[in-house]
């Protein structure tokens, strides 16, 4: 397999030349274009009613598809539905990553996903923030709205619920309030996640909410 | 008339630089800035002459771009930019009256005023497709500006290719294409690509890194709803 990711950061899309028998698990809906050889699979991936719960509460569909070359090699491109940064991971026996639910674009057909709570708190934050467990071993792509940032966790870091991507399993999260009741009002902040320990945090600098917040009021009533 | 692109990709906006006497046409509400020498006409217009403006005015409509056009003429040499509604790229492509092109219509930006446009239908299985049921078919020899959501780039295709409808900008009228199923029954209902439109031949197309009606589709159930 040969992979590129190509307009990056704003419009990143990924262009994978796959070999015969390779295959590709991807989020629904994710193909731009494929090589006409290319045969897709559909199915409910970690039982269909944990898929359920993935899509009402973190947006991620329940389906997802698995594509593979037919007879000769073949090329797959993918592309998110929000404009932004795509990366790469090789995921390693014991090593999870832990994925916001909408980030999920691509990866090997055997790594699981599992869903995870961000804490009750997290759901009342608005952030849908409801997250992927992705284990096993492989190739994971993910992807933002707007671009990535890798943080290396060292000792405590805080971040917006709204502008978190993905982190190495090993970091602990608590979601809190910003401040006191005054900030929690009035900062334009609500919760975040302080993260501990040692590991990779990948942030992204837009958040769909913000642009949500930003256009629903100029809609008309 | 000479056509630079700035701010590609993400805010790509275009600069005709026109001679004396010379014209650009754009579609409604892509004019950014232009120099004081230029008049603008509107009118259902076909570009390169023939009749029935107004036919093909509707017919645009249909095709969910504007019923009427701008007509850009520069009296003493002058410039006017152009810019897409969404975020994303414009692409340059110089048509020389030996192939034809054909583009989705929302990809249409500016053109000069010899390349002469038409309407064409794209097949009922385009609408189950879930994409604009219209193509604005381009001959003859001049400059093309087509916009896109997100980046564009180029396809040879030699054989065959598969895309998904709503990643497509334009393509060369070389190329056939079929609307299809993406697979079984299964994958169709339920894979989110349900058809998809499959190239054959040997031409160019054009496609964008990204789709605006999947980009809607995300924004809009968490919209509060539209009322009367």
């Amino acid at each position: 397999m040969k992979q590129e990711i190509k307009h990056g950061p704003s419009f990143a899309s990924l262009f994978l030349d796959l070999e015969p028998g390779e295959k590709i698990r991807t989020e629904a809906g994710a193909m731009a274009g494929m090589s006409s050889n290319m045969k897709i699979t559909t199915k409910v991936y970690g039982g269909f009613i944990r898929a359920l719960i993935r899509k009402f509460l973190g947006g991620e569909s329940v389906f997802q598809n698995t594509y593979t070359p037919d007879g000769e090699a073949g090329q797959l491109i993918l592309s998110p539905s929000k404009p932004g940064e795509i990366r790469h991971v090789t995921l390693e026996n014991g090593k999870p990553m832990i994925l916001q639910a909408s980030a999920f674009l691509a990866g090997s057909p055997d790594i699981s996903m599992k869903t995870a709570y961000g804490g009750l708190k997290s759901m009342i934050s608005g952030e849908g923030l409801f997250l992927l467990k992705m284990g096993g071993q492989g190739d994971l792509w993910f992807n933002a709205y707007g671009n990535i940032t890798e943080i290396d966790v060292d000792g405590e870091y805080i971040v917006d619920t709204g502008h978190i991507v993905a982190f190495e399993d090993g970091l602990k999260f608590k979601v809190k309030k910003v401040g006191g009741l005054k900030s929690m009002l009035l900062s334009g902040e609500g919760f975040v996640m302080k993260f501990s320990g040692q590991g990779k945090l990948y942030i992204q600098s837009r958040t769909i909410s913000s642009l949500l917040g930003w256009i629903t009021p100029m809609l008309p009533s | 008339m000479k056509i630079e692109i700035q701010n590609r990709p993400a805010y790509a906006i275009a600069d005709v630089h026109l001679e004396l006497g010379e014209s650009v046409i754009s579609e409604g509400g892509a004019m950014v800035s232009m120099t004081t020498d230029i008049t603008v006409t509107t009118s259902t217009m076909s570009t390169g002459g023939g009749a029935g403006g107004l036919l093909k005015g509707l017919k645009r409509m249909l095709t969910g771009e504007s019923f009427f056009l701008n007509k850009f003429t520069s009296s003493t040499g002058g410039h006017v930019s152009f810019a897409p509604t969404l975020i994303g790229d414009v692409e340059h492509i110089t048509l020389d009256g030996t192939t034809n092109l054909v583009v989705q219509s929302s990809s249409f930006m500016a053109c000069s005023e010899g390349l002469s446009m038409d309407t064409q239908f794209g097949g009922m299985k385009s609408l189950f497709a879930g994409e604009s049921l219209f193509w604005i078919q381009f001959s003859g020899s001049g400059e093309l500006l087509l916009n896109s959501f997100g980046g564009i780039f180029c396809k040879e295709i030699d054989g065959s290719f598969i895309v998904d409808t709503g990643h497509i900008v334009a393509f060369e009228d070389t190329l056939e294409y079929k609307i299809k199923k993406v697979g079984g029954l299964k994958a169709t209902l339920l894979s989110g690509e349900g058809l998809v439109t499959e190239f054959y031949g040997k031409g160019r197309l054009f496609m964008q890194t990204h789709n605006a009606s999947a980009f809607g589709g995300l924004l809009g159930p968490k919209l509060p709803p539209r009322q009367r």
